[in-house]
């Protein structure tokens, strides 16, 4: 008490004291110098990215209320491009198909990755030939990946449906019935898309601290139970960014489409970004195709909420 | 026969046999891996056949599934006839400027979005994802007009057929800020507070202690950049006019047909394409995954 | 950030701002274009030191080659300089978007039907309807066929000149017509009967798995493109006459369709859609397991080189009720509205059009010249027989909305051929969707 006393009497001490107007300038004077590093750091991304990025983006919901306005005039129209879209059945058709699509891949990209991973980092030797074996596929551009599955899938020539004629079972066609196509396609970006999540998942094995295993081993915890309960939960925060990074895009779908099916059959295969690719470029319906855009853009987020609360939470939890 | 010695044999039984099962275990794990690899590699020879092959066509009944002959025509085309070698240097340029580009910017804003504290942060951040979302084909045009635009602006250093206009404006990822904030986040917090408490600068400490650590993330993320770039086709497609100024991918596409396409030059190109390529991978791949990875990831 | 932000849309709408603002330029060229033009030509070069942009999607991997040998003659002779740029059919659309909203369009482009009022009524192309009328045409208008430049011309403009046509045709294994005694069909129900009897014969002599017709009828092959002339031999079309009312429901397009479906679902005698793509079937042609094939023209070059080891020649594609036209798209030349070089690039419009260089550039890649005193046959029988068709050409109509009708008119088809869905029903949801199309905007 005293000692306080003493020191707001020292005439040094009063000195230092600001008034209320002094602080609040000295504040605010401090709370800029912090946001120059700040600046420093993040400015250049920023600053890229609102010029290449959020400008084009801000453009683009402006032209979903607009016809025309790439190669022509825009001409604002309000909200007819949106009702427009929420009243097309070829869109609904293409949601569902991306739906669909994004549900199978992610639960087969994954669950091959993991089973494909947790073998990786049990069995070391050659792991580094698997690795780059298994990531090959992408190194294909999709113009050739298209048409190596044209000859897989070929229906004399395929080798599915070789095996298939050897069993005397009937063979397949694979792109011109439903859900076929789709399922090709499925496996089509499975193929170009597993050795990433291989990788992936391989790395978050190696980062479960060995110590942990062990005392699971010596618990006598089988390898399908320390599977379940040391390895699923410790790689759940590395599955919430994989879920997020997988619906984004997953949701993008559209090379393959391309190149194997352009959309058929009987409208089995079309996605979301073949429908606004079709609208923006063949039939120049800028507007249905930014209102399209801007639409995908607020469902994933949507959804990237979703995985994020439910995922996130959980991983809180287990941490 | 001893108690002991009884005890002893029944452990040794039962040792052969877990070695036994795990060497069964590990048999049936790389006949699985083994499967998996085919799966991958295999339908590469559906390439390789049509590329050595006189053929225009890719498909022959009867099948041939290896090359019967050794005809190098098809790369000759190509090396000849074309711009190739143009192509593949500018495809490296193209593809090596936004990797170190995007590293650069990607790692700096993902430090500050780890572990700077500035106004605004969280709504900055969540917009900067969410441009991750809108399909890349839909801000094609308007991002085209945008360069076409900078071209006054920047003396020429952004604009149609330049290195510039093909590179800058794939450099900004949102992913790649993502990818590198979840890595920092995970590195320990005492590590920052001792060396701020040491007064030094939040340069210093990204130079000193992060960057070290985060080597492993920056080669994933690298390679990462760097592939998907190799690939990329519908930007370089826009802004290169020029045979000179474009990339492998849009320079294999202007050698197809409208009706008629000759696949054993596609295919040859293709061959080509994927040689350099896979040496880059093998050269970083002893890189790629590092335990420490794993933390880039989490949360 | 959001200075950024504003300063960056600035440029943006400066760039729409400058696309409107080169309007009065390009009227001004156009008003340049009604003088006379270069009446003589042989006061040294009069376009010397112009550059021009050129674009064009290629027929085949050997067009840049090709295009070496074939301008520096023009070149010579105008002192015109031309800057060719190779682009890829692949995803040409979202190019020609980006080039075509800037200020500095390719001057010249290669254009189809589908594409050339799609961009030409948003602006893109000059008319060159005074050009062609004008006195240094007036030598060159009279071979050029009335219902080719008829097709090409929307609401009495032409947006491009016509170069090329195409047409397709029917190839016939001979030597499996010959065995199962049968003559080469004239009409679509003589060829299902051919297709049956071959295939029985061929099973007969233990030749299993030998097929009958093939011709594309998915979205992914072009369906529409080897079906349509169908539709035009029943007297019927999937869109009216003034291009304003869609008749996909009409009778002519579904029984077109049923036909089509009928092979298929019915008399067997083409495979399912998707068992085997255009450039599978081609294979199985050339293999011998396939006894006739509806496809390009441009095929007689890939056959003749292949040497098949059996007899085959090419035919019109059978009509119904001994009725045959040939349907297909037009190749054109295009001006950019925006070139500021219009008169030079009229210059090789010209040259790029003129009888000697369509008979050049064809007898290379096989497509029928769109004038009749151009010959491409390079003393090839059938190629010969196969440009004579022109005369019964009865082609694409371009509009601005006609691809998206293909679009609607290619799914019906596929749906209709999959043998799960009435044609009916998918037609009548094609009607929907063009109707849709045509009223919008």
């Amino acid at each position: 008490m005293d000692l306080v006393e003493q020191n707001l009497s020292d005439p040094d001490w009063q000195e230092l004291t600001m008034s209320d107007e002094e602080f609040r300038r000295a504040r605010s004077r401090y709370k800029l110098r912090a946001l120059v590093p700040v600046v420093g750091f993040l400015g250049p991304f920023l600053f890229l990215w609102s010029v290449f990025l959020a400008t084009p983006m801000v453009w683009s919901i402006w032209l979903s209320f607009n016809t025309g306005g790439l190669i022509d005039e825009a001409k604002f129209v309000g909200l007819e491009n949106w009702s427009r879209m929420l009243s097309n059945d070829e869109l609904v058709r293409s949601l569902k198909n991306t739906a669909t699509y994004v549900v199978i891949a992610i639960f087969v990209v994954f669950s091959l990755a993991l089973l494909i991973a947790s073998l990786l980092n049990s069995n070391k030797r050659g792991q580094n030939f698997f690795k780059v074996a298994l990531y090959f596929p992408l190194l294909v551009p999709p113009i050739m990946a298209g048409m190596i599955f044209f000859f897989l899938t070929h229906y004399d020539m395929g080798i599915i449906n070789l095996v298939l004629q050897a069993m005397n079972q009937e063979k397949l066609n694979f792109l011109g019935d439903n859900p076929n196509a789709l399922l090709t396609i499925v496996s089509l970006e499975v193929w170009r898309g597993l050795g990433f999540w291989v990788l992936f998942f391989l790395a978050g094995l190696q980062s479960i601290p060995a110590d942990l295993i062990d005392a699971a081993k010596i618990d006598g915890a089988g390898s399908m139970r320390r599977f379940r309960k040391i390895s699923i939960p410790t790689l759940r925060p590395l599955l919430l960014f994989a879920v997020i990074i997988a619906l984004i895009f997953n949701f993008q779908l559209f090379d393959s489409v391309q190149v194997l099916t352009k959309g058929g059959p009987v409208l089995g295969t079309t996605s979301v970004v073949w429908f606004i690719y079709k609208r923006l470029f063949a039939f120049q319906d800028i507007g249905l195709a930014y209102a399209t855009s801007v639409g995908l853009l607020l469902l994933v987020v949507v959804l990237t909420v979703v995985a994020y609360g439910f995922l996130g939470k959980k991983s809180e939890n287990s941490n | 026969m001893s108690l002991k010695s009884e005890h002893t044999k029944e452990l040794h039984d039962l040792a052969l046999q877990n070695s036994r099962i795990r060497r069964t275990k590990s048999v049936i794990a790389y006949a699985v891996l083994g499967l998996f690899v085919f799966a991958s590699v295999g339908p590469i020879i559906y390439i390789i056949s049509p590329a050595f092959r006189e053929s225009k066509s890719l498909f022959s009944y009867p099948p041939q599934w290896l090359p019967n002959s050794f005809y190098l025509g098809n790369f000759k085309f190509l090396l000849s006839e074309t711009n190739y070698i143009r192509w593949g240097i500018n495809t490296f340029i193209f593809a090596t400027g936004v990797t170190v580009i995007a590293l650069i910017i990607d790692t700096l804003a993902g430090y500050a979005f780890a572990r700077m504290e500035f106004p605004g942060k969280k709504i900055i951040f969540g917009l900067v994802l969410a441009t991750l979302m809108v399909p890349t084909a839909a801000l094609l045009a308007p991002t085209y007009l945008l360069v076409r635009n900078l071209d006054d602006w920047t003396f020429g250093l952004i604009g149609l057929d330049t290195y510039g206009g093909l590179i800058i404006p794939m450099t900004v990822s949102p992913l790649g800020v993502f990818m590198m904030r979840q890595f920092i986040e995970t590195l320990p917090k005492g590590l920052f507070e001792a060396a701020r408490i040491d007064g030094a600068s939040e340069w210093r400490i990204f130079t000193r202690i992060v960057l070290p650590l985060m080597k492993p993330a920056v080669v994933v993320l690298g390679i990462f950049v760097f592939m998907m770039q190799w690939a990329n086709f519908l930007w370089p497609l826009v802004i290169t006019t020029k045979d000179e100024t474009r990339v492998l991918t849009v320079g294999i596409a202007t050698l197809q047909g409208q009706f008629v396409t000759n696949w054993g030059v596609i295919a040859a190109a293709t061959l080509m394409t994927l040689a350099p390529i896979t040496l880059v991978f093998l050269f970083f791949q002893r890189w790629f995954v590092q335990a420490s990875m794993a933390g880039a990831l989490k949360q | 950030m959001f200075l950024a932000v504003l300063g960056a849309t600035a440029l943006v709408v400066g760039a729409c701002g400058g696309g409107g603002s080169t309007t009065p330029d390009t009227q001004a060229v156009v008003a340049d274009t009604q003088a006379p033009v270069t009446e003589d030509t042989v006061a040294a070069l009069p376009f010397e030191g112009v550059t021009l942009t050129f674009g064009k999607a290629p027929h085949g991997e050997d067009e840049k080659a090709n295009w070496g040998e074939w301008l520096p003659e023009f070149e010579a002779q105008t002192g015109i300089k031309v800057e060719l740029t190779q682009v890829p059919w692949d995803q040409l659309e979202a190019l020609y978007t980006a080039n075509f909203a800037s200020d500095t369009p390719y001057d010249v482009t290669y254009q189809t039907s589908t594409h050339l009022t799609l961009f030409g009524e948003r602006g893109t192309f000059e008319d060159l309807t005074a050009r062609i009328n004008g006195a240094d045409f007036a030598g060159d208008l009279p071979n050029f066929p009335a219902g080719v430049l008829g097709a090409s011309t929307y609401n009495n403009k032409l947006y491009g000149l016509p170069f090329v046509v195409g047409t397709t045709a029917m190839f016939a294994n001979l030597d499996m017509l010959k065995s199962a005694g049968v003559e080469v069909p004239t009409s679509d129900v003589e060829l299902v009967a051919a297709a049956k009897a071959i295939i029985a014969d061929q099973k007969a002599k233990g030749n299993k798995g030998v097929l009958g017709f093939y011709t594309p009828r998915t979205v992914a092959d072009y369906g529409w493109y080897f079906t349509l002339q169908d539709v035009h031999n029943r007297g019927g079309d999937f869109l009216s006459a003034d291009g304003k009312t869609a008749l996909m429901d009409s009778k002519e397009v579904k029984e077109s369709a049923q036909f089509a479906a009928d092979m298929i679902c019915k008399d067997k005698v083409q495979p399912a859609n998707g068992l085997y793509n255009r450039e599978a079937a081609i294979e199985l042609f050339k293999a011998g397991k396939l006894a006739f094939i509806q496809d390009e023209p441009s095929r007689v070059k890939t056959f003749e080189e292949a040497v098949l080891p059996f007899a085959w020649d090419i035919y019109m594609p059978v009509g119904h009720n001994g009725k045959a036209t040939q349907f297909a798209t037009t190749g054109h030349w295009a001006i950019s509205a925006k070139s500021k070089n219009a008169d030079a690039a009229w210059e090789l419009v010209k040259f790029l059009s003129s009888a000697a260089f369509n008979s050049t550039y064809n007898q290379r890649y096989g497509f029928v010249p769109a004038r009749l005193d151009a010959d491409a046959s390079g003393g090839n029988e059938k190629l010969a027989r196969n440009a004579s068709w022109v005369a019964v050409w009865d082609g694409l109509k371009t509009s601005p909305k006609v691809s998206q009708l293909l679009d609607e008119y290619a799914k019906a088809l596929e749906a209709a051929t999959s043998c799960k869905t009435s044609v009916d029903d998918a037609f009548a949801s094609a009607q929907k969707g063009a109707t849709e199309a045509l009223a919008q905007g």
